[in-house]
């Protein structure tokens, strides 16, 4: 894992697809590359969970989840956890994020954590 | 065309419900006594039932369910697709088709849950969607995934989040005039509501429906054959299933118009073209709600309001039974009847149509039943008391 955010792109016809597909359903192509993009944007929707759920371990309740549009893509909207200030949390708000890693049930997977700007 | 119209109908329900972690048999037995109840209910021998459908991801296999039926025959077995609740409808137009083209005969719409059989059903259903991207962020339970359609349906579409109370309330108001409901004789109160603890943001613990032990069954027959059997037949008019381009499991990337909705875009227009009905023609309805939220937006997305209509038209007095203009979950639905993955307001459509609810909605003859809303597929049919002209 190399702390990029990569977004899937069909290399004949030049459009993003997230989630990833084998198959581009308007062009026919088979071949994607993944295209770095800026980890920026805004909250599109989020939720604070407060229940303490099996399997969310690795965050400690109450945690804020969030669904972001991306600025240099808007149509496509990425996950991730809430870090920091959380004053002005609201639909719209524009944030930023990193990549990294966590540890859930002892497997080490990719995760997005943003701030607020 | 519509190729259902009235020629298969609901002949007997079974519904055995206990509280969570106090069954008094594993899941099989307590399904076993539901579908012997349904055939009681409808005068019909069980060794002719030929058939199964179920939803969901019901453990128990039809074929394991021979034996203690004396069934002569398994001519049909089906499930419908994805975790959750969204595929119940769906379920009776599998048995429906299988019935009308001849493939079987008498077959049994099910669902049973019994957490110490099956595990908790929340994880059951998020097994089907859950990946690293959303383990990442946290998310792992349908109450988050359905916390931020909801957030955003408040937000975007500005519905007053007292919908969410009326809708909860109403089904408290029924649940608790329904005796073998959870919230039997409880009442209501807005302090208790907005006093229970958070879950997942909008969600205090009332707006979530919480898992009971148990298994609901209905008999399908052909119109023909219902008729000669004990009770009378409630008909299926119509079901419709699936999902439209830019909803399902995508990631939280849903077509912006479709994000805050419960997923009908397709299936309610499918739901009233087939049938011929509208939304006004509607007396009674069955409103799948896992939790409050995605109910609204299931009544909107089939047509009865629009969402700046929501706060006017979904109001306490309007949802409850005999005098709203559209009675919801009158037996008290997931949140107020109990919640066997939604079985019971199947169950509860027959009943109310037959005159057997709880809470009668005088002279109904049509029933919608909304499915699980939020899930990736969800589904919706529509019975009546009456074969179309």
């Amino acid at each position: 894992m190399k702390g990029e955010v990569r977004i899937q792109f069909c290399a004949r016809c030049r459009k993003y697809r997230w989630p990833a597909v084998f198959h581009c359903p308007d062009c026919g192509s088979w071949d994607h590359v993944w295209k770095p993009v800026s980890p920026k944007g805004k909250i599109y929707s989020w939720t604070r969970t407060w229940h303490t759920f099996a399997g969310a371990d690795a965050f400690e309740p109450p945690f804020v989840s969030i669904v972001v549009s991306l600025e240099e893509i808007p149509a496509v909207r990425l996950l991730g956890v809430l870090e920091g200030d959380e004053q002005n949390l609201a639909t719209g708000a524009k944030v930023s994020g990193k990549a990294h890693k966590i540890t859930v049930n002892g497997t080490v997977i990719p995760a997005l954590s943003w701030t607020l700007d | 065309m519509n190729g259902i119209a009235g020629r298969v109908a609901a002949a007997g329900t079974g519904l055995r419900q206990f509280k969570r972690g106090t069954s008094p048999q594993p899941e099989r037995g307590v399904l076993i006594g539901a579908i012997l109840d349904a055939c009681a209910d409808a005068g019909f021998e069980p060794s002719e039932i030929d058939g199964f459908t179920t939803y969901g991801d019901d453990n128990n296999e039809p074929v394991r369910l021979m034996p203690d039926l004396g069934m002569k025959e398994l001519r049909w077995s089906s499930s419908v697709f994805g975790g959750g609740g969204g595929g119940i409808a769906g379920a009776i137009g599998q048995a429906a088709g299988a019935i009308l083209t001849g493939q079987a005969t008498a077959i049994i719409v099910y669902r049973a849950l019994v957490q110490g059989n099956s595990g908790r059903l929340s994880q059951a259903v998020m097994a089907h969607h859950l990946n690293s991207h959303m383990v990442g962020a946290g998310l792992v339970s349908p109450a988050q995934m359905c916390a931020l359609r909801a957030n955003r349906m408040f937000d975007y579409y500005g519905v007053p989040k007292q919908v969410a109370e009326d809708v909860v309330r109403a089904c408290y108001y029924h649940g608790s005039r329904n005796p073998d409901a959870v919230t039997y004789g409880a009442e209501f109160s807005h302090e208790a509501y907005e006093g229970s603890r958070y879950i997942a943001e909008p969600f205090h613990l009332l707006d979530c429906s919480r898992e009971n032990d148990g298994a609901g069954a209905i008999l399908l027959v052909s119109a023909e054959r219902a008729r000669d059997l004990k009770k009378k037949p409630v008909y299926v008019l119509g079901v419709a299933q699936g999902a439209a381009m830019g909803w399902g499991d995508l990631l939280e990337n849903d077509d912006d118009d479709q994000y805050a909705t419960a997923g009908f875009k397709s299936v309610a227009q499918h739901l009233w073209r087939q049938t011929g009905l509208k939304p006004a023609d509607i007396d009674v309805a069955q409103v799948y709600e896992n939790f409050s939220a995605q109910a609204i937006a299931s009544i909107v997305d089939h047509g009865f309001c629009s969402w700046e209509e929501a706060g006017d038209f979904i109001r306490f007095e309007n949802l409850i039974a005999p005098t709203g203009k559209l009675p919801i979950n009158t037996s008290g639905g997931n949140i107020g009847q109990g919640f066997i993955h939604g079985v019971g307001m199947m169950v509860e459509c027959v009943h109310q149509l037959r005159g057997e609810s709880s809470n009668p909605v005088p002279d109904a003859k049509t029933c919608l039943l909304a499915g699980g809303p939020g899930a990736p597929i969800v589904s919706s049919a529509i019975f009546g008391t009456e074969r179309p002209g």
